[in-house]
């Protein structure tokens, strides 16, 4: 997958705060997008205890459908509904073969399966869509807009924009509706959940399916801002991965915060180190969160009262 | 417990090892034969983290290709002698495996499987950024064979019995651990870790000391690969390899030993199975076929025998054994 664009004339702007700006104003539209791949970890994980290894497999599908729907000229919010549906549909596939071997003691069967289902989607969308990286017009004008002298694609606001909403219908979900209480009440006791009538397996099913169509916004948004292939996946699950870890696996809204914070770190890394090391930077911060607060940066500061409802 | 001499499946193994180089059939099968036993290594390796001590790793591919550049770095461009390059990369390697597994094993389950993870896409990366050590994209070429003497193991047939000694010497060694005083004491670390604890086994210690075993299992199983192919370069050690081995250990089956060439065995036929049968096809088609069946078959394996092949089949024998009188 590639980096979303910078304006050619950000490099040679010559004052080191001007480059300093474009990088972060970068960062947040990429965090913006690993925070978008996050949420999907974090609402599945939530709900049914599996780390889905296939996450990246929702933004990659969905993207590469949004391409072949506007080279059909679908309008694009009928595109983007229907892009959600079909991602949603082979969320819930994912949900099932996934739920089928994990009886909730080894994580191992379901990490196999689902890092099976990632390649066999590779594959799939390799025949569908071949090896070359693909894109799509941006959904308004392609032209930046300059902020204190730093580029800033329409396209990135669009990210931004649409991440902040995905994040409080999330939230909004999990704490104010009947079906998201019983959706949650599965992740906090499952034997519990069942005993008051609440179908286990199919919230775990609802939860895949959601996150799927979450991934697929995601993708369809990031696409124009970057390109697509079918190996695009890898990148954005592990990305998706780093931020989850970083702002809090149980909170969307830490996830996403998470996200933006290391988007813009690992932008500034990629710039001031060198190629490859945004993802490096990505890591090691995950790994330090991993080892010294396990819960994530965020967890506190967004109290969603996960698990002490 | 029942206990059978080492010998009774040790004479079978040996004479098998002894003929196999000599009966498969062209280069190409030898060759093969040589990433078998050294992918045994590695899975090996992981089987005993795993299976025994319960521990996720999805970063062994790093420590193979610290063992792979270790050699080749120290040999070509250090001009340090063949043997010594390979146990400076193993000492290296199992030194590092002390200093991440310190903090990383105090994880467990998925916290883990992405700690390692981050492990191997951080290794693979510098692999393939830090150009000045270690060629970057391009690699490093000119890599010398292992000899001893003045016999050169220059070739696919004397690489093949080289790396299966190396398989053999590994797996008798495991074989051997599990059963001793460790060997139990890992069993009962996966079993229930609290148990294990209260009886006054060194939990962190024992997990330690195994994840640094995998890593010189995987170090010289790089080392030799290095030194029997004289060329690597950093795809070869990318994040897939790690998953690669997670698969393998996973179709061998975990906790027997034997989980780690058998699961290696089928994992490399399988990818060879679909090579002949994608033959006259497209070459962009074989990659889609080969990555849509592989896909297919882990998910399937997952689901029908999540105890993995080689409990499947001793199942499968030990009830043939049990219902036929003696």
């Amino acid at each position: 997958m590639g980096r979303p664009k910078t304006h050619p004339t950000a490099g040679t702007a010559g004052l080191a705060v001007g480059l300093t700006l474009q990088f972060v104003i970068t960062g947040i539209a990429v965090g913006a997008m690993y925070g978008l791949v996050a949420l999907g970890f974090v609402i599945i994980y939530n709900v049914t205890g599996i780390v889905n290894f296939a996450q990246g497999t929702f933004p990659t599908l969905g993207g590469l459908i949004m391409v072949s729907f506007a080279a059909a000229h679908l309008p694009l919010p009928l595109a983007l509904l229907l892009d959600a549906l079909i991602v949603a549909l082979v969320g819930v596939g994912f949900g099932a073969l996934a739920s089928l071997t994990f009886k909730g003691e080894s994580p191992l069967p379901p990490i196999i399966v689902t890092l099976g289902l990632s390649l066999a989607f590779e594959g799939i969308c390799m025949f569908v869509w071949s090896f070359n990286p693909l894109s799509y017009p941006a959904f308004t004008g392609a032209n930046a807009l300059y902020v204190l002298g730093a580029a800033v694609y329409p396209q990135a606001l669009w990210v931004i924009g649409i991440a902040l909403i995905l994040v409080l219908l999330t939230y909004g979900f999990f704490e104010y509706t009947y079906l998201g209480k019983a959706v949650r009440a599965c992740s906090i006791n499952r034997r519990a959940a069942r005993l008051v009538g609440i179908d286990v397996n199919l919230m775990a099913l609802l939860a895949f399916g959601l996150s799927a169509a979450t991934g697929a916004i995601a993708g369809a948004v990031i696409t124009p801002l970057t390109t697509i292939s079918f190996n695009s996946d890898v990148t954005l699950a592990v990305n998706g991965f780093a931020a989850a870890i970083f702002g809090g696996l149980e909170n969307p809204m830490a996830a996403v915060a998470g996200g933006i914070v290391l988007g813009i770190i690992s932008t500034l890394a990629q710039g001031y180190i060198g190629n490859g090391f945004d993802v490096v930077a990505a890591l090691v911060l995950m790994l330090i969160v991993l080892l010294s607060r396990p819960q994530g940066v965020f967890a506190n500061i967004f109290t969603a009262r996960v698990k002490a409802a | 417990m029942k206990r059978r001499p080492a010998l009774v499946w040790l004479l079978p193994l040996l004479v098998v090892a002894a003929i196999l180089p000599r009966v498969v059939p062209g280069s190409f099968a030898l060759t093969l034969l040589v990433f078998i036993s050294l992918y045994s290594m590695v899975t090996l390796g992981l089987q005993l983290v795993l299976g025994y001590a319960g521990q996720i790793s999805i970063g062994q591919g790093a420590f193979m290709g610290i063992g792979a550049y270790g050699y080749a770095i120290l040999a070509v461009k250090q001009h340090v002698p063949a043997w010594p390059a390979l146990i400076a990369a193993a000492l290296i390697n199992v030194a590092i495996a002390y200093i991440i597994g310190k903090p990383i094993l105090r994880l467990s389950g998925h916290q883990l499987a992405l700690a390692t993870l981050a492990f191997g896409i951080i290794v693979a990366t510098i692999l393939a950024q830090a150009t000045g050590l270690t060629g970057g994209a391009i690699g490093i070429s000119a890599i010398p064979n292992l000899a001893v003497g003045g016999f050169a193991f220059n070739d696919d047939m004397r690489n093949a019995y080289l790396a299966e000694g190396f398989a053999i010497a590994s797996l008798l060694l495991a074989h051997n651990m599990m059963r001793s005083r460790i060997g139990r004491a890992l069993q009962a670390l996966n079993a229930s870790p609290p148990a294990a604890e209260s009886l006054g086994v060194d939990v962190a210690g024992h997990k330690l000391h195994i994840f640094a075993f995998s890593a010189l299992l995987a170090s010289l199983a790089g080392s030799l690969y290095a030194a029997y192919l004289t060329y690597i370069s950093p795809d070869a050690f990318s994040i897939f390899l790690s998953v690669e081995i997670l698969v393998m250990a996973s179709v061998g089956g975990m906790a027997t030993v034997w989980g780690a060439p058998i699961g290696a065995a089928a994992i490399f036929l399988l990818h060879d199975a679909l090579d002949n049968i994608s033959k006259g096809l497209p070459s962009g088609t074989v990659s889609i076929l080969q990555t849509v069946i592989f896909g297919a078959v882990l998910i399937a394996i997952m689901i029908f025998v999540p105890e993995g092949l080689t409990r499947g089949v001793i199942k499968g024998v030990e009830g043939l054994r049990s219902s036929t009188p003696l």
